[in-house]
């Protein structure tokens, strides 16, 4: 996936829209700021996710990390090769590394979140 | 606002991640945590521990001074050599662990940066009965660790026939430099204590010389996960002033039939007891990462705590350390960590991974 076309979070998610489902993930910043990870904690199919919401964790060697939906929705899919190759988080954060997929309850949630260029002009400060 | 340590510049010319560590800024990596600590295991590792205290103690009462405030016995300690020791309070419980360096006319203590005043105070409360001669050298001198398989190689190209003169807890007092056989990574080791103004020269030979034996600059990071899988204590998490040594597994440094110390009487009276829980290892055995804090639980019962945990990338596992019950603490008890409320499967084990 191409950055230029996801939207971001300030909590360093990104949102990918295919049709009414959002793919989602982290940015390339927040997996470098977390280093390696080792862990992904999943949300359970059919979970129901409001924006600001909590939906999994990421553990990297040092630390835990809470992970914040962009968007609501319920759960779609989780990406289930993070059980075996969590690295995939670190590796591919805008490919191989998504998290999850929901369908989307609130299309217009879209509409307040950052294109790749505001979200590189945010870590800038 | 966190003390820099003579390092700190070449940490960021390695594009070291800082963080704020026992109020020192200091890299909690420079590549990666994984890389690093399989770099220390496989071939070598450098680490800045200018944080650590270190304090020198002279004149005819340093050797009393110490004893006093001390749990392990410096009597017989011979010049160039290094003993693990305690500083207890009177409740016997652990105000620091140090190691004591005894040289040619004083001592040397190497004390946890985050107790470095602390211990000053306990040292200058003893003055008027001790009146040594203190000098705390820890701002104008650096501290820099070579671990690993490959350390005696380096350090040997350095300081030619130094690596077989020095055992393990001896060190050398070379003038500009004094370098000790020790570390905390579980590896072979050597550490240097230099003059401040020459610490970064001394890192970047290190680094030049260190690089066809694989030596890496390792984080703060890759020095936790090293520990822990070693099963080394780490001050504030398996011990602290409400801990004994006895419980953290750390009796072998305390000696209760030297001259009185600090602690000598409530030590005595807990050894006779005898203890109420103790230090465990404990490993996940259907994943979940356990951390600092986390509940230890069994039969729906929580009967302790993790004092540390991560995954250890050499052996891919998750490992803790925590407390429990005396009367829980066997190998092969199976317990439940709480993490994030959820409860996940270990089984508690020897606290040595390698």
């Amino acid at each position: 996936m191409n950055p230029d076309d996801l939207k971001f979070s300030k909590s360093h998610e990104w949102v990918k829209l295919e049709g009414n489902v959002a793919i989602i993930g982290i940015s390339d910043y927040a997996q470098h700021e977390l280093n390696d990870i080792v862990f992904v904690e999943l949300p359970e199919i059919g979970k129901q996710i409001s924006a600001g919401g909590e939906f999994g964790v990421l553990e990297s060697v040092k630390t835990a990390s809470d992970l914040y939906s962009p968007v609501s929705g319920e759960v779609l899919e989780v990406n289930s090769e993070l059980e075996n190759s969590p690295d995939l988080v670190n590796k591919e954060p805008y490919g191989k590394g998504w998290i999850v997929k929901l369908q989307l309850s609130n299309p217009s949630e879209l509409d307040s979140l950052l294109n790749h260029t505001d979200y590189q002009n945010l870590l800038k400060g | 606002m966190a003390l820099r340590t003579p390092l700190y510049e070449n940490h960021l010319k390695l594009n070291g991640k800082i963080v704020e560590f026992a109020g020192w800024e200091l890299p909690v990596y420079y590549t990666g945590i994984i890389e690093e600590h399989l770099a220390v295991r496989n071939e070598s590792g450098l680490f800045d521990v200018s944080h650590l205290g270190r304090i020198r103690i002279g004149n005819s009462a340093a050797q009393a001074l110490i004893q006093t405030i001390s749990t392990n016995d410096i009597s017989n300690l011979q010049p160039g050599n290094i003993l693990y020791s305690l500083i207890c309070n009177p409740q016997g419980g652990i105000e620091d662990d140090i190691l004591v360096c005894k040289d040619k006319e004083d001592y040397l203590l190497v004390v946890n940066a985050v107790n470095t005043n602390k211990i000053l105070t306990i040292i200058n409360n003893k003055l008027p009965e001790f009146p040594a001669v203190i000098d705390n050298i820890t701002s104008n001198t650096a501290m820099i660790a070579v671990q690993g398989p490959n350390a005696a190689t380096i350090i040997d190209q350095i300081f030619p026939e130094t690596p077989t003169q020095l055992k393990k807890y001896q060190f050398l007092n070379l003038g500009k430099v004094v370098l000790s056989r020790t570390g905390y990574t579980g590896e072979d080791g050597f550490e240097l204590i230099v003059d401040s103004n020459e610490a970064s020269t001394w890192w970047d030979t290190l680094l030049k010389e260190g690089k066809e034996n694989g030596l890496k600059p390792c984080g703060l990071g890759a020095r936790d996960t090293l520990r822990l899988e070693t099963g080394n204590s780490l001050y504030g998490h398996e011990m602290d002033s409400h801990t004994n040594p006895y419980e953290a597994g750390l009796g072998f440094a305390v000696k209760l039939n030297k001259t009185d110390f600090v602690g000598k009487n409530a030590l005595s009276e807990i050894k006779i007891k005898g203890i109420q829980r103790k230090l465990v290892g404990l490993e996940m055995t259907r994943g979940g990462i356990p951390r600092d804090g986390y509940p230890i639980e069994l039969n729906g019962q929580v009967i302790g705590k993790i004092t540390s945990g991560s995954f250890i990338p050499s052996i891919k596992k998750s490992i803790a350390l925590g407390y429990v019950p005396i009367e829980h603490s066997a190998s092969g008890t199976e317990v439940n960590i709480l993490i994030r409320n959820k409860p996940y499967p270990a089984v508690i084990v020897n606290k040595k991974w390698r």
